[in-house]
């Protein structure tokens, strides 16, 4: 009985929002303190709904109950445990269950945390999360419902698509949704800012910290998904500019921007407008994202999520959402107060300067995602808008931005002084201008850019470190001051300098092995032997073995350190019985950042193979990059100080304060 | 009903949370100002800590706190906000809310839920008691029991039969092979396997199913589903004399009323007309009237009764005839056709191509024909290599 229990939960939820979406802000406007007051006990209580509801679906995930259509649909009585918990959220319906059970946990924690909040702004921020968790439940209770049962029962499950049975599914979304979702905080507070028509204090104090947890999860999700497309798809890449990793990556640039201007508006309480702009935006961005893979407008891996009838109920709530919220906005944009002013040169400055490329660069995303789409719908044509188009617009305006980073935390607030900051970079500049020297030396082989990027990617390192060597005084200070120094900063000092050098780690690494990469396709009998970046491969023989539910061709290659068998990589072809459903499993071995990739292609009668060898330069730094951004972010969001920006003294008030001093 | 009290129950405490602020808890007024006032305090906490610490100049700090006691004093100069009331749009929320919630969820689910309807953990299905379960659970269920105890020769003995009668030709040989590793060789299981795998390859007697009857056979000369598959495959090779005598001596040897005799009779009969022996009581021309590869009622009479291994190696039997027909007479179009989509019916795809681009070199200069070959071979999904 707990699956009907777990209907009938979901849908309790469904109308306990209902409450949620109308009596708060009715209260607002009616400034009745009872009315809301009530979205405080709502909205834990549709968590726990929620949370009940989707315990529910697992459990009969997990016990193969195939009396519920959905998971007849996508499990298998012999998956290994992990899949079949993992393949609770591996489908649509499964997913968007997902997607509100977060939404609804957020929702809560705003309830129970948000004790200074005004009471009239925590009102509509939690009534307008009850909007956008009443739009997604009517979603799935009447067009994706998890629960329908059959009758008669059938035996056996179809399997959940080979492709997704792996560790990845069980991170991936959960990470990613925890990112979009989170997103919706900031959007709802950016709604009832402009519901009430002021930005009070208490709104910018807790912006900025929703904005950076959404954005840590957003930075985990997408980067787990690109590790595990590189290891899953065997085709070796790493991003393919395809539109669904750009429907996460625009959020991501956007949220990015929001990120920084909320920093720019918690300390100096200016960009206030542009805060609540970039927060609407970016949850938009997300909403689109959503229509853009459930819909099926796009097919791609994320396929099992594809349904034109409900993509147009999902295009309806993104309409309503976005629509809504960019018409609310140029109502009462006029009634918010704008912040501080600054001057163009300063650390504000620099964090709008950030603002508008990244901003650019979602454009710029955006459009290469709907163009082909859009040309399709008018004329038919089909056309692919793939890496060149972004290599030629997206990688432009990034150098700038890169170049930038290190400047931004050594500007002071409201008026800073350029050359002094450049004086202080002057050594990173010289490590940076060595390293490309050395680069274009050694490295003779790549693309003549390529020691460029390798010393963006310096710049991009050192020049993090530099806020931290500046403000320890080393080496002027002595070693032990400098480190008293360094654990006396602030975290968030810390956090900014760990997550630049992640970025710088990130473009190290893609600039790696995109500029060194070396690829061999090669058809080996067993006992010959390939060669690739001073590697030798040797073929050993083909082994077939059977899994829980898969049979498996394994090619056994040996990688060979000189004579010796340094170790054996094992690239494999599945067929998932109850699909019948090839997949390919590529062999890996990390060479300290480098890695080498085998994926085993057509295997003739003769016991002979197609290989696809790729040797990829650091590239697993792309990934240990994104760690380090989530980290500092992590470590940046800790820091729950309520945190001011010192301006700095225009130069003729310095001197009166030093003279009073 | 059970299921009702929960559900009432579940529904009554997430009320609560509607009733309790609405109609029992007594709400504090505290002015939205005083919000922003505790936040600038806060600030100017801040800078006191962090001049303490060195992390800011004095003269910094007296800027930020300039800035900040300018944002505290334009709070001052905005009105105060008005008490908030407790009006009667809270009593009409409520009493909405409360009624509207369950009744709205009531109706959703039972239009939609299968209100008390239990789950149904495979599990719990796998260990009901047997008589009311169907024939796929009884499997499964031995199935299970087999996967954790595959050493266990009972199970595989069970299920092996079971699976040939269910057409799953492949875990029918998986099952065999594993009761020849737990029990040893022995002819029965030999040709029972060597059948399985004759099913596996739709009718056709590969080399290793081969191996498995002549291993029954040598075993045990009397086992006749070893001789009747060894005749058919002698047949489907072409040595069609040695297959009429191989039939001969299996229906000399089999009772009167073996249930195999009807079909050995029959391909007796063709084996002896392709290798141009007469019949005993049979002259060859009368055959010649009914097209090559065609079955007659007799056939078709006899695959009805025939098991699905039988079928398919009488249906390959019959195709291979075919070919043979075509190759000493190519200017049969029909016959050409009909051999195409056999094959593209079998899954022998390269065979099909094969068969079409001979009978497209024959019919070159009949475009008619051509069209026809044409769209068989669209219809049929046959892939041709150009050369």
């Amino acid at each position: 009985m707990i699956v009907e229990i777990g209907h009938y939960t979901l849908i309790l939820a469904l109308a306990l929002t209902l409450v949620q979406a109308v009596v708060p802000i009715w209260g607002a406007i009616a400034n009745d303190d009872r009315m809301m007051a009530t979205a405080s006990y709502t909205s834990p209580a549709v968590f726990l709904l929620l949370l009940f509801s989707f315990a529910a679906l697992a459990t009969a995930y997990v016990t193969s109950d195939f009396s519920v259509q959905n998971v007849w649909q996508n499990s298998h009585s012999k998956m290994p445990l992990i899949f079949k918990i993992s393949g609770t959220w591996g489908n649509h319906e499964g997913s968007m269950m997902l997607w509100v059970l977060i939404l609804g946990l957020f929702a809560a924690l705003v309830a129970v945390f948000g004790k200074n909040l005004p009471p009239s702004l925590k009102a509509n921020v939690l009534g307008v999360q009850g909007w956008i968790l009443a739009a997604f439940l009517l979603f799935i209770v009447f067009t994706s419902n998890p629960f329908i049962r059959l009758d008669p029962v059938p035996f056996e499950g179809r399997d959940l698509n080979p492709i997704l049975q792996d560790i990845g599914l069980a991170i991936h979304p959960p990470l990613l949704y925890l990112g979009y979702v989170g997103y919706s905080i900031t959007f709802a507070f950016a709604v009832a800012a402009l519901i009430d028509g002021r930005i009070d204090a208490a709104w910018a104090r807790w912006v900025r910290p929703w904005a950076l947890l959404a954005w840590i999860f957003l930075t985990a999700g997408i980067s787990v998904g690109s590790y595990w497309a590189y290891y899953e798809l065997g085709w070796g890449g790493w991003w393919f500019w395809d539109p669904v990793e750009n429907s996460s990556f625009m959020p991501w640039l956007a949220g990015t921007a929001l990120l920084h201007s909320a920093l720019v508006m918690e300390k100096r309480s200016a960009l206030k407008i542009w805060t609540v702009l970039l927060a609407i935006l970016t949850f938009s961005l997300s909403l689109l994202g959503t229509f853009l893979v459930r819909s099926g407008v796009l097919t791609s891996v994320h396929v099992f999520a594809s349904d034109p009838e409900r993509g147009l109920y999902i295009l309806f709530i993104l309409v309503l959402f976005i629509g809504g919220s960019f018409a609310l906005f140029a109502k009462r944009v006029g009634t918010l107060q704008t912040g501080g002013i600054f001057a163009p040169i300063s650390r504000e400055g620099a964090l709008v300067f950030n603002n508008l490329i990244l901003s650019t660069a979602t454009a710029t995303v955006l459009v290469g995602t709907l163009y082909p789409l859009v040309l399709e719908a008018i004329t038919g044509n089909k056309i692919s808008v793939g890496a060149p188009f972004f290599n030629l617009t997206f990688i432009p305006l990034m150098i700038p931005l890169f170049i930038a980073v290190p400047f931004g935390p050594l500007l002071a607030w409201k008026r800073g002084d350029v050359y002094a900051a450049a004086q202080r970079l002057f050594a990173v500049f010289g490590i940076t201008l060595l390293i490309m020297v050395v680069a274009y030396v050694f490295l003779s082989e790549g693309p003549v850019m390529a020691p460029l990027g390798i010393g963006l990617a310096a710049w991009l390192m050192f020049g993090s470190l530099a806020e931290l060597q500046l403000r320890s005084g080393f080496p002027k200070n002595s070693f032990k001051v400098a480190i008293r120094r360094l654990k006396g900063l602030p975290r968030t000092v810390w956090g900014t300098a760990i997550a630049h050098f992640g970025l710088g780690l990130t473009v190290l690494g893609v600039v790696g092995v995109t500029a060194y990469e070396s690829e061999n396709i090669t058809i080996l009998k067993p006992g010959e032997t390939a060669n690739i970046a001073g590697y030798t491969l040797r073929m050993e023989g083909m082994v077939s073995r059977n899994g829980p539910n898969f049979q498996e061709n394994a090619a056994q290659i040996s990688v060979m350190d000189g004579t010796r068998v340094a170790d054996t990589l094992e690239p494999s072809k599945r067929i998932y019985t109850a699909r019948n459903m090839p997949t390919s499993e590529a062999a890996i071995k990390t060479i300290w950042f480098s890695q080498l990739y085998v994926a085993l292609g057509e295997v003739k009668e003769d016991g002979s193979a197609v290989l696809r060898i790729w040797w990829k330069p650091l590239i697993t730094l792309i990934w240990i990059g994104s760690i380090f951004m989530v980290l500092g972010g992590a470590y940046s969001l800790s820091d729950r100080r309520l945190r001011v920006g010192a301006p700095k003294p225009s130069a003729k008030r310095a001197r009166a304060a030093n003279a009073t001093n | 009903m059970m299921f009702w009290i929960l559900a009432a129950l579940i529904t009554l405490v997430s009320l609560i949370s509607v009733g309790y602020p609405l109609f029992i808890k007594k709400q504090e007024f505290v002015d939205g100002k005083s919000y922003d006032k505790t936040v600038y305090k806060d600030q100017l906490d801040e800078i006191d800590r962090e001049v303490e610490r060195g992390q800011i100049k004095s003269g910094e700090a007296e800027l930020a706190r300039t800035e900040i006691a300018r944002r505290l004093i334009a709070l001052g100069e905005l009105e105060s906000e008005s008490s908030p009331k407790s009006s009667n749009a809270a009593i009409i929320a409520a009493v909405c809310a409360l009624v509207l919630t369950p009744v709205l969820t009531g109706v959703a689910y039972v239009s939609l839920g299968s209100p008390g309807r239990p789950d149904m953990p495979l599990q719990a299905r796998m260990s009901a008691d047997p008589k009311t379960q169907s024939i796929e659970e009884l499997i499964a269920r031995a199935e299970a029991r087999v996967q954790n105890a595959r050493d266990d020769v009972r199970g595989w003995l069970v299920l092996a039969p079971v699976y040939m009668r269910l057409g799953r030709a492949a875990d029918a040989v998986d099952a065999y092979q594993n009761i020849i590793r737990l029990s040893g060789s022995k002819p029965e299981y030999e040709s029972a396997l060597g059948e399985a795998l004759t099913a596996v390859a739709d009718g056709m007697i590969t080399a290793e199913a081969r191996k498995r009857f002549e291993a029954a056979a040598r075993a045990d000369p009397n086992d006749a589903k070893a001789e009747y598959f060894l005749a058919s495959a002698l047949g489907q090779e072409g040595k069609h004399a040695e297959s009429a005598s191989a039939w001969e001596t299996l229906i000399d040897k089999s009772p009167q009323d073996a249930p195999w005799l009807e079909s050995a009779n029959q391909e007796l009969k063709r084996m002896r007309q392709l290798a141009g022996l007469a019949a005993p009581n049979q002259t060859p021309a009368a055959d010649n009237s009914a097209e090559p590869g065609s079955p007659t009622s007799e056939d078709i009479a006899a695959a009805a009764t025939m098991s699905n291994a039988d079928r398919n190696t009488m249906i390959a039997n019959m195709v291979a005839q075919l070919a043979e027909k075509l190759e000493e007479d190519p200017s049969n179009l029909k016959g050409w056709l009909r051999i195409i989509r056999s094959y593209a019916v079998l899954g022998r795809k390269e065979d099909a191509a094969t068969a079409w681009t001979k009978a497209g070199g024959v019919f070159a200069d009949d475009p008619a024909a051509v069209q026809q070959l044409n769209a068989l071979a669209e219809t049929m999904n046959i892939e041709v290599k150009t050369q």
